[in-house]
């Protein structure tokens, strides 16, 4: 398999680093800015372009990786898919319902294989979470608490019109996981705090099957503290319960600070691509499909309308 | 303080609230308080919970107030007031379990009545004397980290049964019992008032006749959000009663506050308690609490958590249930 990523900051390294334990050569990557640093960063024999129509009509992919932000998902997968390529993901979809549905009929139209990457699907500690016996759903709790990414090229993350804020980017990854778990939501209620960079949002959650949630999501917090992620799932049969702070599988303490690693064979991006590729492999359809993702997205955005307008929403209600 | 020689005499008005037994040993254990007598509506779970302490049983409840100078009510939510009123008959001040009553309008005649009786009310809300919550204020009122952008909070536990989930008695479930403990306490750390709320609330864990999901949605007097999960969600076999947390959001900053994350684990290998369970190690709230009630009855002030600040938590409680019935966020109306 060869695929050509499009985008070369953070996901795309992180994608790298997964791609290097599977059968996948990264044969090229494209950046508007050039992606020299990032492949000579990883000793990397890939084709380097500054546009993704060159990459997909130059080099000899399978697939394109786009790890690019959000607002150019929709112009890059129609490249892709034009090209008779097919195409992993990063999420959100879209930054818009109207872009996200585009993006999944011309993925459809061309018959090419798309996956969105919801990687707490494919987290280890989320999809044990899942599998493990509660009972009959209660209240879910997940909260995701990070500082402000402040890495994305001209500081996309704290435009709106081209991250989606605080529920579309970083709350999706959990709203996303919920629905998993207990299937669609009925009514969002939500609201945020903080200027874009400093961005802090809650949405409650009513599911269609009865039981309640809530999703916490931060960008305010200081860069002293990692990402944190939290999660409960309690039934009336049981509880299930994580936090990213409380696993030190392994800690280093040297006269500088300390470190917590948290090392595992296979990674849950590891895992999600392993998953896509081998999809493509067998022919057969990806975990998370642009309709899984178009349904997370129209429930982040339920959430980002509800806190405009300071009343509950439907997701049934939005881009209807 | 007053170098009072004379131990302030207090008695137990009705020992149906779960949390009796501590306050009877924090009182029996106490020099500066003398645990007189055990009042109830129940004589045979009065005279039970007089001899598990040592004392005495008083089937008279006024012959017991004639002999004491405070009283803590442990009644049912809805016998708050019929306690109060008695216990102020006598001239005997009163700590009183939460919430206060089971409605806004309860509380505002409780509030008046002791206006006009005179006597000291303070009500059981024992997170303000938790170490970690107090080293929280500190931080917070010297500015450690800014203007606060959100608020989240949990004080979940174990559904408590018996009276609790009768209606009549209790006012409600979930959101009666777990909904004042963190808005007090948010309200005492941060100065500001809840404005508005919305609640999901529903019944999800137990076939009982009030709700135990109680997810609160709340924004305070200063724009602050506030999120507070109060549920009933553990169930009987996790490692403790339940929890206390609330985490500040500032623009410097961020501070966790865990009430009861200072505990030790103790595995039981057989007998009626196997199993594994933390035991709270930190200093123990419950203790700050009837302190500060004993103390202040000695000295003639007036104790930390006054009526008129339980009522605030109530009508929180009160906009959570109207926007429960309603579907929408609701003001708070103090």
């Amino acid at each position: 398999m060869r695929v050509g990523i499009a985008g070369a900051g953070f996901m795309a390294r992180t994608h790298i680093e997964a791609y290097r334990a599977l059968n996948v050569e990264i044969a090229a990557i494209s950046s508007p800015s050039g992606p020299g640093e990032t492949i000579a960063e990883f000793d990397l024999d890939a084709e380097a372009y500054t546009d993704v129509d060159a990459m997909c009509e130059g080099a000899d992919l399978d697939f394109v990786d786009v790890c690019a932000p959000t607002h150019t998902h929709l112009p890059i997968v129609r490249t892709a898919v034009e090209s008779g390529l097919d195409v992993f993901l990063e999420k959100p979809i879209a930054e818009s319902l109207a872009d996200a549905r585009e993006l999944a009929a011309l993925v459809d139209d061309a018959d090419a294989t798309c996956m969105v990457g919801h990687v707490l699907r494919f987290m280890p500690a989320y999809r044990r979470a899942r599998e493990l016996d509660i009972g009959s759903p209660g209240v879910a709790r997940a909260r995701r608490l990070s500082p402000f990414p402040d890495w994305g090229s001209n500081d996309w993350f704290s435009d709106p019109e081209k991250s989606g804020g605080i529920f579309v980017d970083l709350a999706i990854h959990d709203l996303d996981y919920l629905r998993w778990c207990w299937g669609p939501v009925d009514r969002v209620f939500a609201r945020t705090t903080g200027e874009a960079e400093s961005a802090h949002g809650f949405a409650t959650l009513r599911f269609e099957n009865g039981a309640a949630g809530y999703v916490e999501a931060s960008w305010a917090q200081p860069s002293s503290r990692p990402l944190t992620s939290e999660l409960e799932l309690a039934g009336d049969d049981g509880l299930v319960e994580f936090s990213s702070a409380a696993d030190e599988p392994y800690v280093r303490w040297t006269e500088d600070g300390s470190t917590v690693e948290r090392p595992l064979a296979r990674d849950g991006y590891q895992r999600e691509l392993e998953q896509f590729v081998s999809c493509l492999e067998s022919d057969s359809e990806p975990a998370v499909g642009p309709d899984d993702a178009v349904e997370s997205l129209r429930l982040a955005l339920a959430a980002r309308r509800s806190a405009e307008r300071g009343e509950p929403v439907s997701p049934a209600e939005v881009g209807r | 303080m007053t170098a009072s020689v004379e131990p302030v005499s207090v008695g137990i008005l009705s020992t149906a609230h779960v949390h009796t037994d501590e306050y009877a040993r924090l009182l029996v254990d106490r020099g500066d308080a003398d645990l007189v007598g055990i009042a109830d509506e129940d004589p045979d779970r009065g005279r039970e919970t007089a001899a598990r302490h040592g004392v005495d049983y008083v089937p008279d409840a006024d012959a017991l107030l004639e002999r004491i100078d405070a009283a803590v009510v442990c009644s049912t939510n809805a016998r708050h007031a019929a306690w109060i009123d008695r216990a102020a008959d006598a001239g005997v001040d009163v700590l009183c379990e939460k919430p206060l009553a089971p409605s806004l309008e309860a509380t505002r005649e409780i509030v008046e009545r002791r206006r006009e009786r005179g006597i000291a009310l303070g009500v059981a809300m024992p997170l303000r004397f938790s170490e970690p919550a107090k080293r929280a204020k500190r931080a917070l009122e010297s500015d450690e980290i800014g203007d606060l952008l959100s608020i989240s909070g949990t004080n979940r536990g174990r559904m408590p049964g018996g009276w609790f989930v009768d209606p009549e008695e209790s006012g409600g479930g979930a959101v009666m019992d777990h909904t004042v403990h963190i808005v007090d306490l948010v309200s005492h750390l941060t100065g500001e008032r809840v404005e508005e709320v919305y609640a999901e609330t529903g019944t999800r864990f137990h076939d009982i006749d009030v709700e135990d999901v109680n997810v609160l949605s709340m924004r305070l007097t200063d724009g602050t959000t506030f999120l507070l999960d109060g549920s009933w969600s553990k169930p009987d076999a996790w490692h403790t009663w339940g929890d206390a947390t609330v985490e500040f959001v500032g623009r410097e900053g961020t501070i966790a506050v865990d009430c009861f994350d200072q505990s030790v684990r103790h595995t039981k290998a057989s007998g009626e308690d196997e199993g594994i369970r933390s035991v709270f190690c930190g200093t123990d709230p419950n203790a700050g609490l009837i302190g500060d009630f004993v103390t202040s009855v000695a000295d003639g002030r007036d104790p930390a958590v006054m009526p008129e600040d339980a009522l605030e938590a109530v009508a929180v409680v009160e906009a959570a249930y109207e926007s429960a019935a309603t579907g929408e966020p609701v003001e708070v109306r103090y």
